[in-house]
């Protein structure tokens, strides 16, 4: 051995040096952690592309023997025979005396004082590394490793690694897509934030559920790319309270509820009629003492603030199934004494947990084959975010945002340019589409490109009125914006950039000076916001990283507040699972002869399943009607028959721009009242004088097909390379004079044809795929 | 060979028919027959990302005889040269018909401003100004906002105007907001205009106007000032329609002793769509959207839509009604008219009825000659006399030649064109 270098920090005052009296003690105490450090040595060295230690762990490797050639060694479809205990300490033995060969007393010293300190946060490992780990102890387990030093925190990569997947799995999803694109933008800190905010038993191994996973991965990807872009750097996430998933069947046992974890399996007019009486049943019965504390703490946590509870499935990411809206987000002012909070806020809880036995979450389950799936869920509280306004409480303006854009309105947009769905007030009315009230539609890639851009659809696609938070009634509430604005006028934050002026039948898109507001005749436009602020770029960048990080189109749930320089991110999920789960894959091997139409340019995804009825309307036949009375006409007919057929059930045919309001004779004449009803509206575009027409994309009423989801799709007959069976139209019966009397002379120019005439008992499907450019109408049975 | 439908062909079938009435003589037929002048041109853009795009422009002048050509810019994917020679012609003669001194013109660009950015609409503009700067103008030709084009168009054109010519000339260039050169009265003009008409109908069928009954179609811009006016005047308006988004489907509201404008004004959006509970709740009747065309009254405005009175619609009109104001384009087909002239019930057409916004646009260009900026008062009761003095002259020559109101409207206006193509030695 060689000697000691005197005068060391690392060195005794005996001749031997500290790494030897530290093995040496540890042989004798802890023989269990002497072999993991000389495996750490052992690999320490074997970085270091030490020869001698090659040697050593080729000797630990079994002997590779050609089994079939002898016959009786081991080969690699047999156990590999287990080594003597005294070889493994013997290895001990020689990776040390290599080490010290190679290595320095102060190294070997240094090396084994880093690894001890790892040993003591080794109770993190062994935590994280159980999938059933209770609650309280994973709690107790990160608060100690809190406590720690940060000195003592460090470990090596692998080890970090180790343990946030282990967090993950035990507190998130076991799903591999989550764990790898979570693993590089997490800590262990991080997960320290989740369990301190989580409610549940404290032997509880409930999840936090998907919409809490989704939230977290969303929110620490882009923690890492604030550096790069400086439009995140304000980015924040509201905050979350969490409650364990378990703790649902906690309460469901605590109140001896059991028996209503049946009722899934009962006809659905009973579950319709009993629902009610369970919710009530739900709401009269007692909050269990863990999670009612936990509750307790959270609204100590969240002061006055409004609330809203949230869903969290675990089938949401365990299956890949949407549930989007299936489960309920209930909004809690949060106002009043401590008692009527708590009381408010459990209700909430109590509600949502009740919703799980609901009609048509369970109807859901049953068409997927998720029914006997259990029935945990997690939920998130989240503050709302926003500012008092008067007696209500809102974020100036919110919505939902998605990488891929399925509604196109001009050629120049590409699906990869995404769509955000913006709104004045809370997010909600962003999120469901009324029909009747209109959001403001922006494409990130392409933020100056409008729908809306003459003064009558400014105007008819405004939004009209907007959520927000009563404080004084505690409730949620649609307040008109235009008296919102009336009312509060500038004090309403972001107000320049969210309104345009309407005045003497004009729009002056950007309201310039605010003096007077409340004065003026105002428009919701998000006009200076799309064209004078961070946000498209904001958004461009948040879909962007995240497509590209987790692998997959996303679609995220925001709000703004009390600026347009903070964003809050308050979901994030898969967006082929917040489109209800509607499969766009084109089939493989369908038949030639049951499709009628095939398409490869502008595809928007969607799909249309179960058409009945064709409505087709022939281009050349309309290019020859000489009377603009009778083109006219042709439009009401259209309106007629749109009133006539099973909604959803038929798709519009037809040349040119349906709705044009220019030149008639380039397409029908109609309002979206004449096609409301229709599933698809379809353009085709045939080569008139060697060129092909440009089509309206729907432009003409575009938001109400957004709102509506009617599907659009053009067909260019003339292309190469796609199927446009035209016969189809004339080789059948025209139902036309039966559903519509008084129309003989139409007869040549529009056709109603029956699918099931095509081919008997058959359906027609129609599947757009927007990644793929490829759409495909084919007959099903 | 596709025959189809023509704009301009349907422009010009129109045109022979009256001058063959007029027994226009041949040259001042084959000059009025075909606009004047038309442009052709392109308008290459540098689009935002970095590629040029070209574009088609047009201005077509069907006539300047009478004054400078007038008329508006469209911006439309689907813009065909027929139609824009069919609309400057028509535009001849609605000047012609009210009497103001202009001409007829229309233009456009064949886009789709769904798909332009602003800053490339902007450059639509300014190159559509560039290349016809030199053949429009306050003594020339006087464009406005039409289809898919804003007022904000008309500014980027005006300041491209004003940059290429070094001065200030807001008259190049009418419909331009209050304050940036618009006029004041833009906004009642048409609707008050279409009553100017009807006081005087009435007037001339002997009816007062106090206690009349008018049923109308629509609640747009155009009927609510009418209604605002004839009430003022005395009369009563007994029904309105509207579309209602949420139903997805039009309603008639009708209140037999008057509606409450100020009340009904207070439960309608800008859409022009009343609250139906509260309007139920104040006692109107909520009836089916076509309901308002048999309602009983004096006078029947279509204010808002085409073809609403047409072969299947004419026979509902109540036995009382004795004139229809068509405050919209088109409201009444051919064949709806054969019906009215039957039936004696007095038309005042279109393009005479509803010409108060362009008679406005000619006041919001005679101020920026001058630079002098009228009261609204002013406005409207220089729109009032024009109004009236066009009508009686229509109303005259139809009651003179007994022919139908629309057709004595064109032939006063084609003979009032014809007249000044004369007297320049021109035909």
């Amino acid at each position: 051995m060689s000697p000691l270098i005197s005068n060391s920090t690392a060195t005794t005052g005996t001749d031997k040096p500290e790494w030897k009296i530290i093995l040496r003690l540890l042989s004798e105490t802890d023989p269990e952690l002497l072999g993991r450090l000389s495996r750490k040595m052992l690999n320490y060295l074997f970085r270091r592309k030490v020869e001698k230690i090659s040697k050593i762990m080729e000797e630990l490797l079994p002997k590779q023997v050609d089994a079939v050639e002898t016959g009786d060694l081991y080969g690699e479809n047999q156990p590999a025979p287990r080594m003597d205990h005294k070889v493994l300490e013997d290895i001990t033995t020689q990776v040390f005396r290599v080490a010290e060969e190679v290595l320095s007393p102060d190294e070997i010293t240094m090396a084994l004082h880093r690894w001890l300190r790892h040993e003591k946060i080794r109770f993190l490992s062994v935590a994280a590394g159980r999938r059933d780990v209770p609650l309280g102890i994973l709690r107790e387990t990160l608060e100690k490793y809190e406590m720690l030093p940060k000195r003592s925190k460090k470990m090596e990569a692998r080890d970090r690694e180790n343990i946030i997947v282990g967090l993950t799995r035990r507190l998130f999803t076991d799903d591999l897509n989550f764990i790898s694109t979570i693993r590089k933008h997490v800590s262990i800190d991080d997960f320290s934030y989740v369990i301190k905010h989580t409610i549940g038993p404290y032997n509880g191994n409930g999840k936090v559920g998907g919409k809490a996973a989704g939230l977290f991965r969303a929110e620490k990807i882009l923690n890492t790319y604030k550096k790069s872009y400086s439009v995140l750097r304000n980015l924040k996430v509201p905050k979350t309270w969490f409650i364990s998933s378990d703790s649902v069947l906690e309460f469901i046992s605590h109140n001896a509820l059991e028996e209503m974890m049946a009722i899934k399996y009962a006809r659905q007019d009973e579950i319709r009629q009993e629902y009610h009486l369970l919710e009530q049943v739900f709401k009269h019965s007692i909050m269990p003492y863990s999670v009612l504390t936990g509750l307790e703490h959270a609204l100590d946590y969240f002061g006055t603030t409004p609330l809203v509870v949230r869903s969290s499935s675990l089938l949401e990411d365990s299956t890949g199934a949407a549930f989007a809206g299936k489960y309920k987000s209930l909004f809690v002012a949060n106002q009043g004494t401590r008692q009527q909070r708590l009381e408010a806020l459990v209700d909430a809880v109590v509600e949502i947990y009740a919703s799980i036995f609901g009609p048509d979450p369970i109807e859901y389950r049953r068409e997927r084959g998720l029914l006997d799936f259990n029935e945990e869920m997690g939920i998130l509280i989240q503050e709302v975010v926003g500012t008092r306004i008067g007696k209500y409480y809102f974020p100036p303006f919110a919505g939902v945002a998605f990488s891929r854009n399925d509604y196109r309105w001009s050629p120049r947009i590409k699906s990869e340019d995404g769509i955000v769905r913006l709104v004045a007030g809370l997010g909600t009315r962003a999120v469901d589409r009324t029909g009747q009230d209109f959001p403001v539609l922006m494409s990130p890639g392409q933020p100056k490109l409008r729908i809306n851009v003459t003064t009558d659809e400014l105007i008819r696609y405004a939004q009209k009125n907007m959520d927000v938070v009563n404080l004084e009634k505690g409730c949620l509430e649609t307040v008109g914006t235009e008296k919102m604005i009336k009312e509060y006028g500038a004090k309403i934050p972001c107000l320049p950039y969210l309104v345009s002026l309407y005045e003497e039948g004009n729009v002056q898109l950007s309201p310039g000076s605010m003096l007077n507001i409340q004065k003026k005749d105002t428009i919701i436009t998000f006009h200076n916001l799309l064209e004078k602020s961070p946000v498209p770029l904001f958004f461009k960048t948040v879909l962007n990283i995240l497509e590209d990080e987790i692998g997959l189109p996303v679609d995220i749930e925001f709000a703004y507040g009390p600026d347009i320089h903070t964003p809050y991110l308050l979901q994030c999920r898969p967006q082929s699972v917040g489109k209800g789960n509607v499969d766009t894959t084109i089939p493989s091997g369908i038949e030639k002869d049951s499709i009628l139409f095939t398409a490869n340019r502008y595809i928007m995804s969607g799909a249309c399943h179960g058409i009945e009825y064709l409505v087709y309307v022939d281009g050349d036949q309309y290019d020859n009607v000489e009377s603009r009375e009778k083109l006219l006409e042709i439009g009401q007919i259209i309106g007629k028959l749109n009133k006539i057929l099973p909604a959803k059930k038929f798709v519009l045919i037809g040349p040119g721009r349906w709705g044009s309001k220019g030149d008639i004779k380039l397409g029908v004449h109609v309002g979206y009242s004449d096609i409301n009803n229709t599933a698809m509206l379809i353009e085709v575009a045939r080569m008139k004088k060697g060129q092909v027409p440009d089509l309206s994309f729907g432009t003409h009423f575009f938001q109400d097909l957004v709102e509506a989801d009617i599907r659009y799709l053009p067909l260019y007959p003339d292309d190469e390379d796609v199927v446009f069976k035209e016969e189809i139209y004339f080789n059948y019966r025209n139902l036309l004079t039966d559903m519509v009397t008084g129309t003989e002379s139409f007869e040549n120019i529009l056709k109603v044809i029956r699918v099931s005439e095509i081919k008997a008992d058959s359906s027609l499907s129609i599947i757009l795929n927007g990644d793929s450019d490829e759409a495909v109408a084919f007959l099903t049975d | 060979m596709s025959k189809g439908f023509d704009a301009f062909k349907m422009a010009q079938d129109q045109f022979d028919q009256v001058a063959e009435t007029l027994d226009l003589d041949a040259g001042a037929r084959a000059f009025l027959r075909e606009p004047m002048r038309e442009y052709h041109f392109t308008i290459p853009v540098h689009m935002d990302d970095g590629t040029v795009q070209v574009f088609r422009g047009f201005r077509v002048q069907h006539s300047d005889v009478r004054g400078p050509c007038k008329g508006g810019i469209r911006f439309h994917p689907d813009e065909t040269i027929s139609t824009v020679k069919a609309l400057a012609t028509w535009m001849t003669w609605k000047t012609a018909v009210v009497d103001i001194p202009l001409g007829g013109g229309k233009g456009g660009v064949i886009c789709d401003p769904h798909e332009l950015s602003m800053r490339e609409q902007e450059q639509i503009c300014r190159g559509w100004i560039r290349n016809v700067w030199k053949n429009i103008g306050p003594v020339q030709d006087v464009p406005a906002p039409d289809v898919m084009t804003t007022p904000q168009h008309m500014l980027w054109m005006m300041d491209e105007y004003e940059t290429l010519m070094g001065g200030k000339f807001p008259g190049v260039i009418t419909g331009k907001p209050v304050g940036s050169g618009g006029s004041l009265g833009r906004t009642e003009a048409t609707g008050y205009g279409a009553i100017y008409t009807v006081r005087e109908a009435l007037k001339r069928l002997g009816i007062d106007i106090k206690g009349a009954a008018m049923a109308c179609q629509g609640f747009g811009n155009v009927t609510q000032y009418a209604a605002d006016l004839f009430i003022q005047y005395g009369g009563k308006v007994v029904c309105i329609s509207c579309w209602d988004q949420k139903d997805m489907r039009a309603y008639t509201y009708r209140k037999m002793d008057g509606i409450d404008l100020e009340f009904v004004l207070s439960i309608t959006d800008r859409f022009g769509t009343l609250n139906a509970v509260k309007a139920i709740a104040a006692g109107y009747e909520q009836l089916s959207g076509d309901a308002w065309i048999e309602t009983e009254a004096d006078v029947l405005l279509p204010g808002a839509l085409e073809n609403q009175i047409n072969a299947d619609t004419v026979g509902k009109i109540h036995s009382r009604v004795k004139v229809i104001a068509e405050g919209a384009n088109g409201p009444t087909t051919p064949e709806a008219d054969a019906v009215l002239s039957e039936r004696g019930i007095f038309n005042i057409p279109d393009f005479l009825c509803n010409a108060g916004g362009v008679t406005c646009s000619y006041f919001e260009q005679v101020q920026n000659n001058m630079n002098y900026y009228w009261e609204k008062d002013e406005v409207l009761s220089k729109l009032d006399t024009k109004m009236t003095t066009a009508f009686h002259a229509v109303a005259d020559l139809a009651e003179s030649q007994s022919v139908y109101m629309r057709d004595a409207a064109y032939m006063i206006a084609i003979d009032r064109v014809a007249n000044a193509a004369r007297l320049r030695g021109l035909v």
